[in-house]
């Protein structure tokens, strides 16, 4: 991966960063540059595809907003706006925290947990949340498949005249393969000693730099920006 | 295949469990959240369509992991993520501290493997996400301002503003309350039916 790495602390510590910002957030616009903003982040951080992908996709979205603003009227505009509303709400975070997920390992994210001092009890099933939410996508396709081998398929025809059936053949075998899961991994986790009471040790060397100030710093101006623009 | 261990104190077979149907509680909440923006009333209804579906993750859970701070955990890592993708709110923290620790209480005193009990706990945990549109009613002007101040659109907000009558603070309440009902009874016909046979889940009496 090319790139400057970036301590996973300062990444968490963005994010954090990023919900304040969008919870002051006095405009659409000050939105977009926040978007552009995580965009220079992902490039220094060597996802050319993820800054690219997510700015563009945001520009759709503040694009369909202005839009549905200006030109629409009436239910239509309601249901568009307000959805679109949603979604610029939760997109700037979103976005920061795929990268966040895709740039660190999740030994790596154990191991910054672990030094500010969040419990065990906290650290592993979020661990496990954040390793296995892929797999939900994954298994949910999967299922799909064999679905639509049975003839089954969760078309919309067939959630309108077969509902019950349709949610029971998606469910049941989502749980037993997370109920499988389960057994699985932590059989797994627990011949690799995660059961151990004494502290963690890492191979993942986590450290603070001059260019984890830089980022939080930057964010944290723009933050202030932010908040000036409100009063 | 899926012993219990009588310790009772978590263990990390537990936490991955819990780790896992946590993830599958937070997609469908997630859904779920998403659809909530499309009209007012949907928002209103989510903490009832969240209780409905998730019945069945939540249930198995349970019954997986009969110790003390399983709901409890569960409730902390979905407000965790609640927090990354920039929904978290104080007073739905409030809400989700108040139904996790009333679900814990359920469970401990009916002994952790009545299902009726889990039941309880069940409809306690739906309950926390009412927090979500509980600033309508809690913090009224405030939230209008905010909110009208982000963009959301005039027509959005004037029918908020018409459903923000204490019948539908009723509502709001109630509908988890039956979710929670509908989708433990959804959940008992399911591990009957499909579960039990797998040998999956031992106490579903």
């Amino acid at each position: 991966m090319m790139g400057v790495r970036f301590d996973p602390r300062t990444k968490l510590l963005l994010l954090l960063l990023c919900v304040i910002c969008t919870m002051f957030a006095p405009s659409l616009r000050y939105e977009l540059v926040l978007v552009c903003l995580i965009a220079v982040f992902s490039l220094l951080s060597g996802q050319f595809g993820h800054a690219f992908m997510g700015t563009l996709f945001y520009g759709m979205i503040y694009a369909g907003t202005l839009l549905s603003v200006t030109k629409m009227t009436g239910t239509t505009q309601a249901i568009f706006a307000a959805f679109l509303g949603l979604v610029n709400k939760v997109y700037p975070c979103g976005f920061m925290a795929g990268l966040m997920i895709k740039t660190t390992k999740t030994g790596e994210f154990m191991a910054a947990f672990y030094k500010i001092h969040i419990p065990n009890r906290i650290v592993i099933p979020f661990a496990v949340m954040l390793r296995y939410l892929p797999v939900v996508k994954e298994d949910w396709h999967y299922i799909k498949d064999a679905m639509r081998m049975r003839d089954i398929s969760p078309s919309i025809k067939n959630i309108c005249l077969r509902p019950i059936m349709v949610a029971e053949c998606l469910y049941v075998p989502l749980m037993m393969a997370a109920s499988n899961t389960a057994d699985e991994l932590s059989i797994a986790a627990v011949t690799r000693g995660i059961e151990n009471p004494n502290p963690r040790t890492s191979l993942a060397q986590i450290k603070f730099l001059l260019r984890d100030l830089i980022a939080v710093f930057a964010f944290s101006i723009y933050l202030v920006i932010g908040l000036i623009g409100m009063v | 295949m899926s012993q219990i261990s009588n310790s009772s104190s978590l263990k990390g077979k537990d936490l991955i469990t819990i780790g896992i149907f946590s993830s599958i509680y937070f997609v469908i909440n997630f859904i779920f959240m998403l659809l909530g923006g499309l009209h007012p009333i949907m928002w209103i209804l989510m903490p009832g369509f969240i209780a409905l579906f998730t019945g069945l993750p939540f249930m198995l859970m349970c019954s997986k992991v009969p110790k003390m701070g399983a709901i409890l955990l569960m409730g902390v890592i979905t407000g965790l993520i609640y927090f990354i993708t920039g929904m978290f709110t104080v007073v739905i923290l409030i809400t989700f501290v108040i139904a996790c620790v009333l679900g814990e209480v359920a469970r401990f005193i009916s002994g952790y493997y009545s299902v009726k009990g889990n039941i309880v706990a069940f409809i306690f945990f739906s309950l926390g996400m009412t927090g979500s549109p509980l600033p309508i009613w809690i913090m009224h002007e405030k939230f209008m301002a905010q909110i009208s101040g982000q963009g959301m659109p005039d027509s959005y907000i004037k029918s908020l503003e018409r459903l923000s009558s204490p019948v539908m603070l009723l509502i709001l309440f109630f509908a988890p309350i039956i979710g929670a009902v509908l989708g433990a009874w959804i959940s008992k016909r399911l591990f009957h039916k499909h579960f039990e046979k797998a040998g999956m889940v031992t106490n579903a009496s």
